[in-house]
């Protein structure tokens, strides 16, 4: 039985990899950033602090956030097939590749620092969502 | 040498007799009790550990040092004892808090040091031959590796200009573009490194780029200098290096351009924060920034007609064929759109709004018919 995406046993399994993952994810430095990803409609919460992932959670206030990556559940299901496929993400499937003309993938912000986190901070939330490499998934 | 000393040491008896003394053990230890503050201070997070924060406190700290520090002119720390009739005066030029100060800039500067990479190891340079690259694609690449080396060795030296001008009372503000200067000798190396690998080497430097970058250097004050760089220019270098990412022929290059584009995000927060504390505590100098980036502005236009931005155009294309010419103007007409947005949002962010009604980028959208577009992909 595969870990269900869109699920917060994902997010957690996730989470747990940065954990697992202690000196990869110390190397790439501290990342201190609160931010979403939205499947579809639903909402995920993903907080950083220092160096690992210290809390997941469903849904909030996404005005509260840094910023929200948003698409919907077929596009995140390729992504992460993407990911799975080549131990990481290809060059097609980055996230600064999928969200950069804002066409693929959307970041959403209010606030222009809260954004500047994303690029600040772009190697460790990629290597975050690479760690979906491991993990045994089914797909909604 | 162009600083002697007042005093011959070894011919003065003073100095000699008293030297003497102490090797014969009469100490005079005056100096155990300095008089300075003595706090308690730990690591908030064991993890992250002891970082420039957890010292902000007394007369150690930075929240309480005032507009205008009047403490030593030379390199006594703050927080030391320090007298002033004889110590030297290094004489720095920007004595202000806010000629420098940015609000956070201790954090900028704690991540700075954490977010540190290596240009030699953290690439996989060993990749790049595994995959296949057009010949155009390639050259209009190296293209524009030669001129992120351009931009990045003058973005090593205007952090390294202004240093050793700032009083250092404000050690955070010196330590983090001691760190930018490094970051950008490390962008440097990485683009050369780039250009090079790839077999073409490097292409036309670029007198649009040059003279822009001139002007950053000779900017009359370290604001109107961080305004350009920090704001503006590195601002437009960011969205250029997400645009690079995006249109990466290889994953060695998406792996490069994530790691300098991290670098730059945080450059480009500092000079946000600095502009804003700028605005929030000396609003008199608004018009003097006004000014600054109005001729800034001017000489960033002058990026939109060079080779710079022909090598754009073919790799957004990915070739030069008319089909791929059409497609490349369009993708990067919605760069540039987005890297005027976003330099407009963080001119809000920071409390200028008004500076959106006179930038010439304005006239710029109109002139070119971009003002429309969305910042969007072509169908």
């Amino acid at each position: 039985m595969g870990i269900p995406f869109p699920s917060l046993e994902f997010f957690k399994a996730l989470q747990q990899r940065t954990k697992d993952e202690a000196a990869a994810f110390e190397k790439l430095g501290y990342c201190d950033t609160t931010f979403g990803i939205r499947v579809g409609s639903e909402l995920y919460r993903v907080v950083f602090e220092i160096y690992e992932c210290v809390e997941v959670g469903e849904g909030g206030d996404p005005s509260e956030l840094d910023f929200v990556l948003s698409a919907p559940l077929d596009l995140w299901r390729e992504m992460l097939e993407a990911i799975q496929a080549n131990g990481g993400a290809d060059a097609a499937h980055t996230i600064n590749t999928l969200t950069h003309v804002g066409d693929v993938m959307k970041v959403e912000y209010e606030d222009p620092e809260g954004h500047d986190r994303l690029y600040r901070f772009m190697a460790t939330i990629q290597a975050f969502l690479d760690e979906a490499s491991g993990l045994d998934l089914e797909f909604a | 040498m162009s600083y002697y000393g007042s005093t011959e040491y070894l011919a003065n008896d003073d100095f000699v007799l008293r030297m003497k003394d102490i090797r014969k053990g009469n100490l005079d230890l005056g100096w155990l009790d300095a008089g300075t503050e003595q706090i308690e201070v730990n690591a908030a997070s064991e993890k992250r550990g002891l970082t420039y924060l957890d010292l902000n406190k007394g007369s150690y700290g930075y929240d309480e040092l005032p507009e205008i520090p009047r403490g030593p002119r030379g390199s006594a720390p703050r927080g030391a004892a320090y007298e002033v009739a004889n110590q030297a005066d290094l004489g720095p030029e920007l004595n202000l808090k806010s000629d420098v100060w940015a609000y956070k800039v201790a954090s900028f500067y704690e991540e700075a040091v954490s977010r540190q990479w290596d240009a030699t190891t953290d690439v996989p340079w060993q990749d790049l031959a595994r995959y296949e690259t057009p010949e155009e694609v390639e050259i209009a690449f190296a293209q524009l590796c030669t001129f992120f080396t351009e931009v990045e060795m003058i973005a090593t030296d205007l952090p390294a200009k202004w240093c050793w001008r700032m009083n250092n009372q404000f050690h955070e503000v010196k330590g983090f573009i001691a760190s930018q200067a490094i970051d950008e000798a490390r962008h440097a190396e990485v683009f050369r490194k780039r250009a090079l690998a790839g077999g073409v080497g490097l292409m036309r430097a670029l007198p649009q780029a040059e003279h822009s970058l001139k002007a950053i250097l000779d900017s009359d004050t370290y604001s109107e200098a961080s305004a350009f760089m920090h704001l503006l220019a590195e601002g437009n270098i960011l969205t250029m290096f997400r645009f690079s990412e995006f249109i990466s022929p290889t994953p060695v290059d998406k792996r490069m351009f994530q790691l300098v584009m991290q670098d730059e995000a945080r450059h480009v927060s500092y000079g946000m924060q600095h502009l804003k504390w700028i605005l929030d505590n000396t609003p008199e100098r608004k018009e003097q920034l006004h000014a600054a980036l109005d001729e800034a502005e001017n000489f960033s236009l002058n990026q939109f007609d060079s080779a710079l931005f022909e090598a754009m155009i073919v790799l957004a294309g990915k070739g030069t064929s008319p089909a791929q010419i059409k497609k490349g103007i369009e993708i990067v007409g919605t760069l540039q759109i987005k890297q005027i947005e976003e330099y407009f949002q963080r001119l809000r962010r920071a409390g200028f709004e008004d500076r959106i009604e006179r930038s010439k980028f304005r006239d710029l959208l109109a002139m070119i018919s971009l003002s429309n577009q969305e910042p969007t992909l072509p169908s």
